[in-house]
């Protein structure tokens, strides 16, 4: 065995470990951090690669704005909420799992299909074998120039994707606000357009935050 | 000896030297913030241990740090709790990678990626700030991590605003190439919108007051690190003042011509820089009062963004 071979057995075992306990973690908390692991060890991948801008691209991208947001979103959560199954043993936590829609075999149906079509296109693009420790293409500028020029079109349509959600998640906090403030009998949607007054307090500037979140989701990932 | 055990040998080296000026750096930067609040505040400061100026105080002070008993609250999240240190302060120390000492002369000065390399390794703070927060199973702690999650995000994005004017203006994400571009002129003169949002920038991402309200002590005790005592602790004080030293040495060498200066050979000046955005940054942080979490995010969102895009608009247009 080569010495690159080593390293991509331990990045293996440390991307598939991490993903294992992210689906196996009680505590969301914990899930988020493995998730977090596995990015990393991914990254690896691609240094193993010899594709450095990658590994840092995937890092920039997946931990420093997606994570960042999963993790944004546990802190904002009700930590009850966030419980997990309790003790329950294992084998009848799985089948009351397994039983209910949402927890259970939607979502356990939804991944198969996924799964399928991942392997399936992956069989069906054929693609080229690159052997461990050869450099492959990594140039920023020719990554740059392609983005601007040769797909530009899927890079707006991202672009535009990304705006709409931008655009659901601040619409969302905000009629949630409004809400909240027509049921303590205050003035209803006065600060929509203007900005909250410094004596709304907690909840408007919880909306700013979520909304701030999803703000830096969409610029880091363009 | 074979080629990849000199370069394994060679890595272990420069990553020693680099640990033993951390260490230095740390006592010297906190023996330095005591001096100056306290000349601030009409005080001398630590004056007692050591002659001349106290300068024995800071290895007193190492010394308590690690005789100190470490606690752990009974409800903390073990794991969680006792890596958060440890993800905080390896950031910290990764980015002296970068760090363009003098004319090819670093750990890794011609690093083809420096700057991305920078913002890609910096997000991994929050997570070590995260875990602290979260493992601590304390709601000031809670509070704190999560008034930190908000700022860094906001921040984060302004400071790479700033940063991308200068690179569009030297054609290289490598720092030695930034600095190296800045033989004639420095970059602050054509750059000096995006020097003002990066300034501003960086003291909130390194946390310092006016922008400290993760750890604000009138209302949350000490924010994120509260649970923390003893070496735990120390190690969150590190990677604060690594973090103050190597901003500073990124803001020297991205607008001040880093290592570039007469006379005095590179490194002098690279030193002589640094320290002194080290010093400006205490200067702040001793002179102006904490401003509220919401007037924070606000002037983030609200104004740095739109400046530092403002900026790049003026610095594209002047390019063509």
């Amino acid at each position: 065995m080569t010495g690159a071979a080593v390293i991509f057995a331990i990045l293996a075992a440390v991307v598939l470990l991490g993903a294992w306990r992210v689906v196996t973690s009680e505590q969301i908390a914990h899930s988020a951090l493995f998730l977090g692991l596995t990015f990393v060890g991914m990254a690896g991948l691609f240094v193993l690669l010899q594709a450095p801008t990658f590994a840092l691209l995937h890092v920039l991208v997946y931990v420093g704005a997606i994570l960042t947001v999963v993790v944004f979103a546990i802190m904002l959560s009700d930590p009850e909420e966030l419980r997990g199954a309790g003790d329950l043993p294992p084998g009848e936590r799985l089948r009351r799992r397994l039983l209910s829609p949402y927890y259970g075999w939607i979502p356990v149906v939804v991944a198969g299909v996924l799964v399928a079509v991942v392997l399936a296109s992956l069989a069906a693009a054929q693609l080229p074998r690159v052997p461990l420790g050869e450099p492959v293409a990594d140039d920023l500028r020719a990554i740059g120039r392609d983005m601007f020029t040769r797909y530009a079109l899927p890079f707006e349509v991202a672009s535009l994707a990304l705006l709409a959600a931008l655009i659901g998640a601040i619409g969302l906090t905000r009629r949630n606000t409004s809400e909240e403030r027509g049921r303590t009998g205050r003035d209803t949607a006065a600060g929509a357009g203007t900005g909250t007054p410094d004596g709304a307090g907690r909840n408007g500037s919880a909306a700013a935050g979520r909304a701030g979140t999803a703000g830096a989701a969409g610029e880091v990932s363009r | 000896m074979p080629e990849w055990l000199v370069a394994v040998l060679w890595a272990i080296l420069k990553a020693t030297i680099a640990l033993a000026f951390i260490g230095v750096n740390f006592m010297f930067l906190v023996w330095l913030e005591r001096k100056v609040s306290a000349r601030m505040q009409y005080r001398v400061g630590p004056y007692r241990v050591g002659k001349p100026h106290g300068w024995l105080q800071l290895i007193a002070d190492a010394i308590k740090m690690f005789s100190k008993e470490d606690v752990m609250p009974a409800a903390a999240d073990r794991w969680v709790w006792a890596a958060a240190p440890v993800v905080v302060f390896a950031p910290a120390v990764l980015l002296f990678v970068i760090l363009p000492v003098g004319p090819n002369f670093g750990v890794q000065p011609d690093f083809n990626l420096g700057l991305l390399f920078l913002s890609a390794v910096s997000s991994f703070t929050l997570f070590g700030i995260f875990m602290a927060g979260w493992g601590s199973n304390n709601k000031y702690s809670l509070i704190g991590a999560m008034r930190a999650a908000a700022q860094l995000m906001a921040y984060e994005i302004p400071l790479v605003l700033a940063v991308l004017g200068v690179v569009m203006l030297a054609g290289s994400l490598s720092l030695q190439d930034i600095v190296a571009a800045q033989r004639t002129y420095w970059y602050v003169f054509p750059q000096f919108l995006g020097f003002i949002v990066f300034l501003i920038a960086a003291i909130a991402e390194l946390n310092r007051t006016p922008f400290d309200l993760s750890e604000a002590e009138s209302e949350l005790v000490a924010g994120y690190f509260t649970e923390y005592s003893g070496i735990r602790w120390g190690m969150f004080m590190f990677a604060e003042y690594t973090n103050l030293f190597t901003m500073s040495a990124i803001a020297a060498s991205l607008f001040f011509g880093g290592w570039n200066g007469p006379i005095l050979p590179p490194v002098v000046w690279f030193l002589i820089k640094t320290y002194a955005f080290v010093l400006l940054a205490m200067w702040i942080r001793w002179t102006l009062p904490r401003i509220r979490i919401d007037q924070l995010l606000d002037l983030g969102w609200k104004f740095l963004v739109p400046v530092g895009l403002l900026n790049l608009v003026i610095t594209g247009l002047f390019l063509v």
